[in-house]
């Protein structure tokens, strides 16, 4: 917790920044670009149906 | 952009954003108060969620381009789920408020 508090947020944000480029690289070696963004969009659209479905249920459990 | 099936595909698409719209609107009313007008506003707007869903349901995947059959498909079994989830919720809140309308 301490290591965490005392790093300054912009390093913070640029080693997640320099992750997730890591991550990007990687994915785009795997998969072709098309793939990579259909499997994207469909994630957004289904993620916001399932969120709905959740929300839901939890009334119903009520 | 224009070929049948492209459109096909962009109908899903508004489909899924309008239910979406529309029964997120619904979901603020119902979870954040127990007054009675705002139920009703609520099933009003589950009711309109529920056309925009069954639109969705009435699309085949496999009429969408090639290159979005995952996604179409993944969004329609989606959209199935909630429309199921949202039917359900709808009844019991009918139930609930026929009893105070009849009384009234």
């Amino acid at each position: 917790a301490t290591t965490t508090l005392n790093a300054p947020q912009s390093q913070v944000d640029a080693l997640m920044s320099q992750v997730a480029d890591e991550a990007g690289l990687e994915l785009n070696m795997d998969l072709p670009t098309g793939a990579e963004t259909a499997i994207g969009s469909s994630t957004k659209a289904s993620q916001e149906q399932d969120e709905l479905s959740q929300r839901l249920a939890a009334l119903r459990q009520n | 952009m224009n070929s049948p099936a492209e459109r096909h595909y962009k109908t899903l698409h508004t489909s899924h954003a309008r239910s979406f719209e529309l029964i997120s609107k619904a979901l603020k009313l119902d979870e954040g108060s127990s007054d009675e007008t705002k139920k009703k506003e609520a099933i009003s707007l589950y009711k309109k969620g529920l056309t925009e869903l069954e639109k969705g349901m009435a699309l085949d995947w496999r009429l969408c381009p090639p290159d979005k059959h995952e996604r179409a498909k993944s969004l329609i079994e989606k959209m199935n789920g909630n429309l199921r989830a949202t039917r359900g919720r709808l009844s019991d809140l009918e139930k609930q408020y026929a009893v105070k309308n009849t009384a009234a």
